[in-house]
Parts: structure tokens; sequence; C-alpha cells
């Protein structure tokens, strides 16, 4: 039945705006038609839609309810819209039908609002640890009030004498629809690769950042010019950006030539630790391009064993091997780490071989 | 999970037949309590049996009918491994019928009759052609039944080696969490998985070339296919997958793959088989319309592999006897195993000679005796006879690996440890005792998060991750977390090592070079540059030699500790989540007293395989965080994180903060600073402390233990340890400040922080002036203020103002004064006191007479209100003057209180069902004036004591049954300082009490009554209550007064 409403609401004039927070979207925005859905706290599914500016520059999620907050056998209805950006966090809300009311059914002040923007805006309210049946204790307080130790706590989270009102909006917002709302983004992302091309060209650190996350936890389809993100990451002087593209070159094809060409500049711009957090993901390789290997090559000048027992089974994929290569490697393996040795001992081994 | 659901318990009215407290028969409190009894009397099991699976379960049942003392060893926290660990809760019915009514009873208990809520099921537990089971059923019955017959049981506990004597089996190593001990038997049976341990003996590793896996779906519609077809690039073995119907829930089904395994480790099946569940999930609703809606509720704990050899190995040494392996696919297996089990007893022979331990047998190894060192035990509780035994483990055994940083303990820090360290290059392994990663929060299952600072930007980053990946792949949050965990592990090349118990570490000097672990039956070295102890109880640091505090400083008990049940379908009998009891698992007694118990306090569809133990070591560190720290926001140089609690000790405090009302419970709620220092082990290097044991008072533990800024120390320990591996530098010389800026260009830090002015403001003279200033003129919230101060800087300011002062303010000073050792303004203090008393006694208690949180946890400026607390801490205060001119004043009100009643009956559900508030209503009083008598004893105290202890609801509560603990705890802790105060004042009774506290079933009280004992009578007698007895007896009483010293617990 709310499903239904709700439906109809969508496609209905969505009628007088009493409430519209200021961070909800200003400008003009499309609303696409192909239906989304994300999984409310009971595990059902809730309609959301795909809002974006006529360019798809700017993307955001919408979902308009009509639900009743009921307490105490007396149901308030409120109708509202939740604004979420592309990547799930909360942007605003618009009320609808009537104000929100409180217990002793007044309408929302412009104090009450501001209150309960804050509260939308804390991702980690402390109402997130409460359950609803939690608010109440009739016997105790009456109607709309919270008991013992969580009162304190739900009361200042909350605009005063709205528990009820509150709790379920932030709950509406936070528990687990901005994750969901990310994973459609990035479906929403591979099923349209202009916007994607968009997103990548937009080239700010939040959509960077998002992209890169999305090539991370594998939501988002590795293409080419995800992987130019990815390198572009890798040699961000923004340390936030650049720590999330490390976490993406695993995921990277990195048996790809020009992958690895690529990778030679940013490869010399990094400390030992980030070179080694590289070699290890490419320990697996089966070629070798020229100019990376010559890169590596360089470093086996350096003087660490760890590092060196990462970068000699990398150099060992090379079908062929510079004579001052291998001449280094015999070295190493008389190096007294046991570490090392082993990893001389079997580079030498496959060259031999191969010989 | 919300923080009122995980205090919440109440008594569980589950398994009627065995389980239910309060109306267990004596006969079978005594099954828990019989390996707990004290002193063994015997040298050697007639039989080990090594695995708890059902070949084992059989074989020691069938030995200890035919009269053989038998040990159980087992390494899983549960029973039952080949059905309850692998996640197989479904055997043809095929044999039920033959099944006896005991076997029925194990398999088809009644008491998991109200946990049914598949109406498809049948009263025979049947549900089509199968036996439906539930895990919680089977891991209780399993142990239930071992106890009744007399087997003694060791959970979390492997075989990693066997003595010999003239080349027949002597006795046993074994390993648990608290170390290596050898235990003698006169034959040994293996029955553990895949017989792995007599395989790897015998030099002949197992080699599975495929495994199965098993996961259990939720919300499935009409889930009675047999099979689904899979697509082919999911790695599946038949691209089919098989389902089972569970008898649980209509919507359950257990859904179960094969994959190959060929030529991969038993750690790689176990990733492999992971990886394929979460590609399941992935396309989950869309494999089969059954599965549209499901969701993966729980993941099984380990494959079910399939060996390519499957002829069991020869042992060379006679009595050591191997079990038959029979799959377990349907009810006649089970029958099956039954008989090869008694028939492999049946062969078992005793020599009946007196067996030595001449040779230790490992697996690529043979050690002589004479390279073994033996020790005894602090065990005094246990019933099984072991000793500790040590050799020099990095010499000797042949099984080394070597990494740039060895995370010990994968929970809650150690998981993301173990990402930090990986994000810095270093290469890096995770080692844990369960199979997944995550410790209290996916093994314990305490997945919300209570106080902590949520708004961290890596905290927020992390979860939205888990939570994202659990989406993607359809699973719970909590299955999400441990494959994020995994995954991420993984996919930045660390690696992850399962089912290994840490029991030892590898030193050189005072330089920890790696952590020996017990893997699968092996003995194994981990070495690494930098270990991280992130097991949360320090038992890494404790192996390597490190100091630590555990515990309050007066009886070191621990807080009150929790096993959650799995939550099911529908509802249960009674509260899923308890509290149970304090428990000290630095012993491996209460260890496996506490899994006991919950054992048969669980419900029956499941619980979660670990204890929830809220406190263990605390590392001593070159820096320890104190509570002057935590409530004075103390800036440090070199802060990793806030942390951010109110104060949480989860029972009543024993601290001088405490008894003087300036730190109750939920009070103070504070973010401080942790330092780098504090992570840091004082005098051992190459070890890094992460999680709760870092080097911090007990009162501040109460401020930092939450989980999520556990998650956020833990990741930085990681790059400091990847970090100090890169640069070759000691913890100690380690400079921190080059990592603080990267990650506070990464936002992990409030805007401002390194501005911050160094320290705190404590030792300011204008502040203390001011502090003072504004005591002096009345305000009462500055006495908190002012106590804090140093007292040396503190004193001549405070005695100064005294002089001048008037009213209200000078008494305010009188009691600042008093807290510092000063017997100034005393008397003012005695007067308000007797003013107050007096007030309270013609009145009646007034409202706030009993410990009401709320009101606690509301106080502004952390001001008392209401007599009860004010008479408290005015009682408090005259102790901390150390002035016993009031004495005749306090004997007065000491012979006066009584315990107000009954335990508290407590104003809602929520606190009525919490263990540490089982407290009688002048519970806090009571404490008080002991600790005022402990430090002013005086025989006047003694009279009123003794009749304090004829009050019905004070005495009686030492407690020999280990059912009995759960809602005496407390009141045995009242007990054992009214013990301690009257013996300090020289009374008998006091003696005899501590000596009965000898007897009682924790580690923690027996300890704290030898101590006090031994301090008072300058005797050691250890734990032996006879010996203790007799010397009491033989004294003359009164005795002479014995004031306790102690340094203020910061």
């Amino acid at each position: 039945m709310l499903l239904l409403v709700a439906a109809f609401l969508l496609f209905a004039d969505p009628g007088q705006v009493f409430y519209r927070s200021k961070t909800a979207p200003s400008e003009r925005l499309i609303r696409h038609t192909e239906r989304y859905q994300i999984n409310n706290d009971k595990g059902e599914s809730a309609d959301v839609e795909l809002l974006s500016d006529a360019a798809t520059r700017s993307i955001y999620w919408y979902r308009r309810l009509f639900t009743e907050v009921c307490l105490t056998g007396e149901c308030r209805p409120i109708d509202i819209g939740i604004y979420w950006t592309f990547d799930g966090k909360y942007q605003g809300v618009e009320v609808f039908g009537e104000n929100l009311t409180k217990t002793d059914h007044s309408d929302f002040s412009d104090f009450d609002y501001r209150k309960l923007e804050s509260v939308m805006r804390d991702e980690w309210s402390p109402l997130r640890e409460f359950e609803f049946d939690e608010l109440v204790d009739e016997k105790k307080e009456g109607v709309d009030a919270t008991t013992g130790a969580t009162k304190k706590v739900i009361s200042d989270a909350s605009v005063k004498d709205a528990v009820y009102t509150t709790y379920t909006m932030w709950h509406l917002t936070h528990v687990g629809e901005g994750e969901q709302l990310a994973l459609l983004t990035y479906r929403y992302l591979n099923e349209n690769p202009e916007v994607l091309s968009a997103f990548v060209e937009d080239d700010t650190h939040r959509y960077l950042s998002f992209l890169i996350d999305g090539i991370t936890s594998g939501s988002l389809a590795v293409s080419p010019g995800l992987v130019s993100v990815i390198l572009k990451g890798l040699i961000q002087p923004d340390v936030s950006l650049k720590s999330s593209a490390f976490k993406a070159i695993g995921i990277l094809p990195l048996e790809s030539s020009e992958i690895q060409a690529g990778l030679v500049s940013v490869y010399k711009q990094w400390a030992i630790p980030d070179k080694n957090r590289f070699l290890q993901s490419a320990s697996s390789l089966r070629m070798l391009h020229k100019k990376l290997y010559e890169t590596l090559a360089a470093d086996l000048e350096q003087n660490n064993a760890w590092f060196l027992s990462s970068l000699i089974p990398v150099l060992a994929v090379a079908k062929v091997q510079a004579p001052e290569v291998i001449e280094k490697i015999k070295k190493l393996e008389k190096s007294g780490n046991a570490q090392l040795e082993n990893a001389a001992r079997k580079f030498l081994e496959v060259t031999r071989s191969a010989q | 999970m919300n923080r009122r659901k995980f205090l919440n318990l109440s008594i569980p009215a589950t398994g009627a037949i065995m389980m239910a407290p309060g109306l267990l028969a004596a006969g079978a409190r005594a099954e828990i309590n019989r390996q707990f009894s004290g002193s063994p009397g015997f040298e050697t099991y007639d039989l080990l049996v090594n695995g708890g699976g059902l070949a084992g379960y059989f074989a020691a049942m069938d030995a200890a009918k035919s009269g053989k003392r038998v040990l159980l060893v087992e390494r899983r926290s549960a029973l039952g491994f080949d059905l309850t660990a692998k996640g197989r809760f479904y055997l043809g019915k095929a044999g039920l019928d033959r099944f006896s009514p005991q076997l029925k009873q194990l398999f088809i208990p009644e008491g998991e009759k109200p946990e049914i809520h598949n109406k498809n099921a049948g009263a025979d537990g049947t549900i089509g052609d199968e036996l439906g089971l539930l895990a919680g059923s089977l891991k209780k019955g399993l142990l239930r039944n071992l106890l009744v017959n007399r087997i003694d049981v060791l959970l979390m506990t492997d075989v990693c080696g066997l003595f010999s004597d003239g080349g027949s089996v002597s006795g046993a190593l074994l390993a648990t969490k608290q170390g290596t001990y050898s235990v003698r038997c006169s034959s040994f049976l293996d029955a553990s998985d895949i017989r792995s341990f007599s395989r790897n003996l015998a030099g002949a590793e197992p080699s599975p070339v495929s495994a199965s896996y098993v996961l259990e779906i939720w919300k499935a519609r009409n889930p009675i296919k047999k099979q689904v077809e899979m697509p082919e690039d999911l790695g599946i073995l038949d691209n089919k997958i098989q389902l089972h119907p569970g008898k649980h829930a209509d919507h359950q089904v257990f859904l179960e793959f094969s994959f190959n395994a060929e030529g991969a480790s038993i750690d790689n099946i176990e990733h492999k088989a992971r990886r394929i569940a979460e590609k399941i999930g992935n396309s989950l609703r869309s494999l089969d319309a059954t599965l549209s809606k499901a969701i993966i509720q729980q993941l099984s704990w380990e494959c079910t592999y399939n060996l390519a050899d499957k002829k069991l190995p020869v042992s060379k040494l006679k009595s050591h006897y191997i079990s038959e392996e029979i799959p377990l696919r349907t009810c006649a297996d089970i029958l099956k195993t039954k008989e090869a089990a008694e028939k492999a007893v049946k062969s078992v022979k005793n020599s009946g000679k007196n067996l030595t331990l001449t040779q230790l047998h490992l697996p690529g190894a043979i050690v002589t005796i004479e390279d073994v060192s033996f020790g005894r035990i602090d065990e005094p509780g246990l019933s099984v006879p072991l000793q500790s035994c040590s050799l020099d483990w990095k010499s000797l055994l042949p099984n080394k690996s070597a990494h740039q940083v060895v995370v010990v303990g994968g929970g809650t820090a150690g998981s993301m440890a173990t990402l930090g360290a990986l994000e810095k290059g270093a290469r890096t392994i995770v080692v844990d005792y369960f199979n997944e990663l995550g410790g209290s929060k996916t093994m314990c299952g305490v997945m919300g998060y209570y106080h902590g600072c949520k708004d961290q930007k890596y905290f927020k980053q992390q979860d939205a991750e888990a939570n994202q990946l659990a989406i993607a792949a359809n699973m719970t949050k909590k299955i999400g977390r441990m494959q994020y965990l995994r995954t991420r592990t993984l996919d930045r090349n660390g690696a992850f090592m399962g089912r290994a118990i840490l029991c030892g570490a590898v030193k050189e000097g005072n330089t920890l070079k790696g952590a020996l672990v017990c893997h699968d039956g092996q003995l194994k070295v981990i070495a690494g540059d930098v270990l991280i102890d992130a097991t949360g109880d320090g038992d890494l640091a404790d192996f390597a030699g490190a100091e630590f505090n555990i515990g309050d400083s007066r009886t070191h008990k621990t807080q009150n500790y929790s096993q959650w049940d799995i939550r099911g379908a529908g509802p249960t009998p009674s509260n899923p989540t308890r509290d149970y009891d304090i428990l000290n698992t630095t012993r491996i007694g209460e260890l496996q007293r506490g899994l006991f118990l919950s054992h048969y306090e669980a419900h029956f569809y499941d619980f979660h395989p670990m204890l929830a133990v809220r406190e263990s070591r605390r590392i001593k560190g070159v820096y320890q965080l104190d509570f002057l720290d935590a409530v004075e926001g103390t800036h440090f140089v070199d802060a990793l994180i806030q942390a951010s609690s109110d104060f949480d000790p989860h029972y009543v405090g024993v601290s001088e903060f405490t008894r003087c009302g300036f730190l109750l419970p939920h009070s103070n709620e504070v973010v401080l600073e942790i330092p780098y220092r504090s992570i840091v082990p004082e005098k051992i290097d190459g070890l890094l402390i992460s999680g709760r044991g870092f080097s911090q008072s007990q009162n501040t533990l109460q401020f930092t233990r939450m989980t999520a800024d556990l998650i956020v120390l833990g990741y930085l320990t990681g790059q400091i340890a990847a970090d100090l591996s890169w640069k070759g530098t000691r913890p100690r010389d380690y400079d921190v400040a080059p990592l603080q800026k990267e990650w506070d260009a990464l936002g992990y830090y409030p805007e401002g922080f390194f501005n911050k002015k160094k320290g705190n403001s404590l030792h300011d003279k204008l502040e203390i002036a001011r502090r003072v200033e504004e005591l002096s003129s009345g305000k009462r919230e500055y006495l908190y203020e002012v106590i804090k101060l140093p007292s040396e800087a503190a004193l001549p300011v405070i005695k100064s103002a005294f002089s001048s002062a008037s009213d209200t303010g000078k008494l305010l000073l009188a009691k600042s004064l008093a807290w510092f050792g000063d017997t100034t303004g005393n008397e003012l203090v005695a007067d308000e006191l007797e003013k107050l008393y007096h007030e309270e006694a013609v009145k009646g208690y007034p409202a706030d007479f009993v410990d009401n949180y709320d009101l606690i946890r509301g106080r502004e400026h952390n001001v008392l209100e209401g007599h009860y607390w004010r008479i408290n801490q005015n009682i408090g205060l005259l102790a901390m003057s150390g002035n016993p001119r009031f004495n005749e004043l306090i004997a007065r009100i000491l012979i006066n209180t009584t315990s107000g009643g009954a335990i508290m009956t407590r104003e809602n559900e929520y606190f009525n069902g919490r263990i540490d508030l089982k407290l009688v209503p002048f519970h806090n009083r009571i404490l008080n004036l002991c600790f005022y008598v402990e430090r002013l004893p005086d025989h006047r105290f003694i009279n009123p004591f003794l009749k304090l202890l004829k009050d019905e609801h004070i005495g009686g509560f030492v407690t020999k049954d280990a059912e009995k603990t759960r809602w005496r705890v407390y009141g045995g802790d009242l007990e054992l300082f009214i013990a301690a105060a009257l013996a300090r004042s020289g009374g008998q009774k006091g003696y005899e009490l501590l000596g009965d506290y000898l007897g009682d079933i924790h580690y923690d009280f027996k300890l704290f009554a030898s101590r006090e004992l031994s301090q008072l009578t300058a005797k050691d007698l250890g734990y032996d209550e006879k010996k203790w007895k007799a010397h009491i007896g033989g004294l003359s009483f009164p005795q002479p007064i014995v004031e306790l010293r102690k340094k203020l617990d910061v």
C-alpha cells in the first residue's frame, strides 16, 4: 500500500513544500525513468529516483515517501523527500503536505528545522544505536519520551519533543541507504560510459576518489578511462587520493604493456614502501615491459633486503636478462640474508633454465 | 546491535533438560564444577583423545564408560567440528531409525523445540528426506554428555607433540593461549580433522584435492529444490550447488558447493571458499527464483576437505592410535563413526607401566627430554594435571617463516593493523585463532558501536566499505565485515593464517623475534622485524616477558564477560545476549569455566564462537596513560588517535577516585588522546601493542576500549610497524612525526589538532590558583577540579586559602585537603558526615540511595547530589586523610549499617538484568566503610563488621559451583572486601573468611585472599586452604592491625 502511494506521489504534483533544506539541489534536475531500488531497515524494497542536471554532471538520488510516525496509538503522517549525493551522502530534505509537528501538535519552528538539519547531517548520530521500541516507556514518561540512560543521549540527538519524527527521518536516510546508493551510482556508471567519462573528466577530488573506491571494491569495471584515473591518482600530491589509488593497483591489468609503460614514470617517484607495494602486486606478472624492466633493474642498488627480495622475482619475469642484472643478483645470493638469498637463488635457477 | 541490547540479559529458560540456571540439580552443577575443583589427585590419563568431532566424542564416551580416565582436547571453542564447524546441519535420514534414545537426545534434543520455526519440520527433527540439525544443540549436548561422563575436556587447546618412553606414547604436548603444557597419558587417539596431527607427524602432510563449503541462507522462498545450476566462472565443481532446507526456519536453506583444491594449503583453500562465497553472494538473487530475496546469513567456519590419499598414516609410536575417517553424510554415517570409534577404543592397550617422558616427537623433529623444560603451573582450581613445558623453539623447530610485520590477533585492532602495514608496503602476516578476522565484532557478534570517535575519517571509510561489500554480496553486515577484512588483506598481498593458537614467543635478549603458534597441530615460529600484539589480552607481550597489570589494583578482577547467541530467525525463549561472570583468561581453568558456562546457558540455534572478554592484561609501556590524561585532555606531541567514552567500568570501581565519588560509572564523558609511547612496551623491543592492551591504568581503560577507536588505533599501529621495519628502527627510538603529518593530511585529525598546547594545565600555577579560588568561593563543582591537581603544588595553595575561607568554601577546601592526605579541617568533613548521616537516619533512605545510573550519568559538572553518595564521599575522604581521629564516628556508622535488604530489583528490565547491578542497597556504603577501615584499621571495627556479616544478605557468597557465580560474584566481591578490612583490623572472622575464599571458584578471589593472608601473616602458604586454616587456627586474636598502604590508582 505504501509503495503504491509512494509511486503515485512520484508522478503527481509534489504539492506545497513546507520546508526545504538550503542544501537541497537548487538547479533544475531531470528525473531518470529507470527503476532503482534500495532495501529499507526492514529489508523491504523501496524505490529511489535518479536525478541529474542536463549534462549529467551532477547526480542525486531522491526518495519521496509518505509514512506515518505512530506512538501510543496516535499516528502523525509525514510526507517527505530526501536527497542524497551520487556517493550516498545526505544532501537535503523536503517536507510536503503539512509542517512537521511535535508531540503537542505544534508545528516545527525555524529553530526545530535547524536542529533537524544538524541531526540529519550527522551520519553517525547516536540515533544509530537505538531501535524504535527503545524510544518510549509509556508507563514512566508518557508520550514521545525516552527513559533512563538513553533519555539524555536520544533527546540531545533529536528535535525537542519530536524524537520519533527525528528518529524516523534519520534512519530513513542513514542506515545502509548511503552505501546502497553509492552502489547504484556505480551500476549506473557501468551502464552509461559517457557519464563515467564525464566523471573522469571532472577531475575533482571527490569524483576521483569515488571512482577509485569503486574500482578497489570491484563495483566499477576497469576501463581505459579508469586506468588513467588510477595512474593519475598514484602521483597526486593529495595523499588521500594517492592512498586510494594505491589500493587499486592490484586490480589494474598489470599485464598490459601500455599500463606497464605508464607506470615507469610513476614508479620512479615512489619511496621504497610504495615501490614494494607495487612489486608485491606485480609478483604474478608473466611479462615485463622493457622500460619497466630497466627502471626496476636500476633499483638493484637499493640496500634493503625486504625490498630486493620483492624486486628480484619481478625481474625474473623478463624473458631477456641484462648481464649486469645477473651479476648483481649473483652477489646477492651470498648476502647473508636468508630471504634475499632465496629470491636470488630462484632467479638464477629460472635464468639458467631459460638459457 | 545497540549498547542496551548488549548489556541486557535475563535468565534463559532454554535447555529445560540441562541448561536452565536455577533449575539445575546439584548433580548437574557438579558436571561443570568437577574439572575446577582443585588438585587432580592423579598424574596420567589412560587415554588422550585429540579432536572433539564425532569420532573423538564417541571414542571418549566409550573409553570413559569402560572405566578409563579420559582427556579430550579440542582446538576449537566448541565440539562436533565435523558438523558444527563445517556447517553441515543436515544428514540423510537413512539410519535415523537405528538411533538409540541417547543419540536422538543428542541430535534432536527436546530443549530445541521452541527454536524450531519451520512448520515443515517433523516432530522427529526431519525435514524432507533429511534430519535437520541445530549447531547450538550439538555443541551443548556433546559437551554436556562428556562432562556428565566425567571426561575432562579442554577446549581451545591443540595437541602439537607426543612424548614417548621406550617407543610408547607417554604424554602429549598441548598448546593453549596460556602457553605450552605437557600432560601424561598412556595412550593417544588422534581424531583431529583429516587426522592432520598424525599425518604431519608421519611426514605425510595432508593434501586435499577438493573441498566443499556451506553457506547458510535466509529469506529463501519455498526452499525445496535440491540443486541449482551455477555459472561456470564461479569455479564450482560440476557447476552445481546443493540445497538443504533448514529446520530452524521455513526460509532457511544450506547451500553447499565443492571446488578444486589441488596443490593449495589449508589456509588457501579456506580463502578460496570465501572468494567463491562472495561471488555467489554477488549474484545470489539472480541464481534461482528460490533465492530471489535471499541473504547469506552465516558462513561455515571451515571447509570439508577431500584428501587425495585417504590412507591413514602409520605411527612409529606404540599406543598412538588413529581413528578411522568416515565422511558424515547420513545418519547411518553417524552410526558407522560410532562403531569405528568404539572399535578403536577396544584396540587401545594400556601397558600398565609407569611411563616417563623421555622424548618429544614433533612434526619434523625429535627432541630429547634434556632439551625440554618443565614447570609448575599457577592454576589452583584446575583438576587437569598439566605442567608447563617449553624448549628452545627457534633452534629446535623446523617450521619457520619470516615477515616484516607479524600481527598476532586479527580482531578489532589487529585486522586493521594488518591493513595499515600492508598499505605501507610491508610483507605482513596476520595470525589468528579463528578462521575469520574481526574478533569481537564478528566472532562475538558485537557489531554495534557505543561510544568512540565515530566522526574519524578512516573509521567512517572502512565501515562504509565493509557495509558496501555486505550489500553487494547479499551478506549480513557481520559476514560482510569478515569478508571485507579477509579480501582486503589478501588483495593487498598480505597473508592470513587462521586456526593458529599463539602459545609462546621467540626472543633474543630483550628483543622479540617471533611468535610461536600451533597451527593445525604443528608448532611454527612466525618471525618478524616488528610484531604487533593485537590479542587484546597482551598474550604475546606476556610470552615475551613484558610487565603488565590486570584488573583493579586490589583484587585484580576484570569486568564481566559475555558470550552471545547468534540471533535466530524467530523469538527465543529468553534474551540472546547475556553477561556471565568475572573471568581471568590468563588462566586455563578460568577460560574453560567460561566456555562451559556459556555452552550450558546458550540457546539451541547457535552461539558465537568467542567469549567477549572486556578486560585483560595492560602491558606496561614507555608511557602509561592515566585517568588525569583522560579527563584533563592531555595533548601529546606523539598522539596517535583520539578516543571517546564515558567512564564505563561495568561494575562499581574500587579506585580512590571512585570511592570518593569523583569517578562513578557513566560519568566523565571525555575525548582523550592516546600517545605513541603507550603502545611501546617499556622493556621489550621488536613489539608494539595494539587494541585495548596498551599501557594505561585500569581507570583509563574504561574510556579507551570502544571499538570505533581501536579500529583506528590498530590501523595506525600497522602503519608504524611497517615504517619501523623499513627504517630498521627500534620502536623506542622511533619518531612518529612524519607519519602524523601524513595522517593529518589525510584528514584523520580534527582541525588544529597539532597546534594544541602540549600537556595539560594541571601544573600551571595560575590554573591551580584559579581552581582553588573557585573552590574557596563555594563552587562545589571545583572540588573535582581541585583534587586532580598535583598534591605538592596544590596543597600549599589550598592550605593558604583554607585559613581565610569561610562557610561552604572552607568545607570544600577541607575536603580537598583530606583527599591529599592532610588533616587540616578534617573535623569539618566529619561534622558534615555526621549531619548528613543523622538526616539520612531520621528521614529514611533518600531517593538516590541506590546507585541509579541515570542520576550519575546526568550529573552536571560531576557534582554529587543527594545524601547517599555525599556520605560515601565523606567517608572516603576521611580515609584518604589518614587521620584516625574519627574512627569512633566511623565505627558508629558501621555498627548501624546494614545491607539495606536483598539484592535490589531495578526500575526496569534493562537495569534489572545487569549482573554488575546485582547489589544490595548499601553495597557502595559498605565498600566505602571497608575502604576507610583498610586504611585506618582499628580493633573497634571488629564487632561492627561481625554484626554486618550476620546480615542475611551480606555473608555466604563464597562460590564453589560454577553455575552459581553469575548473580553472586559482586556479592562475593563485597564480602571479600569486608573480610580484608576485618582482618586488617585484627578480627579472626576476617582471617577465616579470607581462608574460605581460597576455595572460591574465581582465580582472582583466591589470589586476593592468598595475598592478603600473606601480607597479614608474613607467611606464604599459597592457595592451600587447609594449611592456611590450620595456621589461622593457631593465631591469637585480635591480631595486630595492618594498614593498607598503596599508591593512588590514577
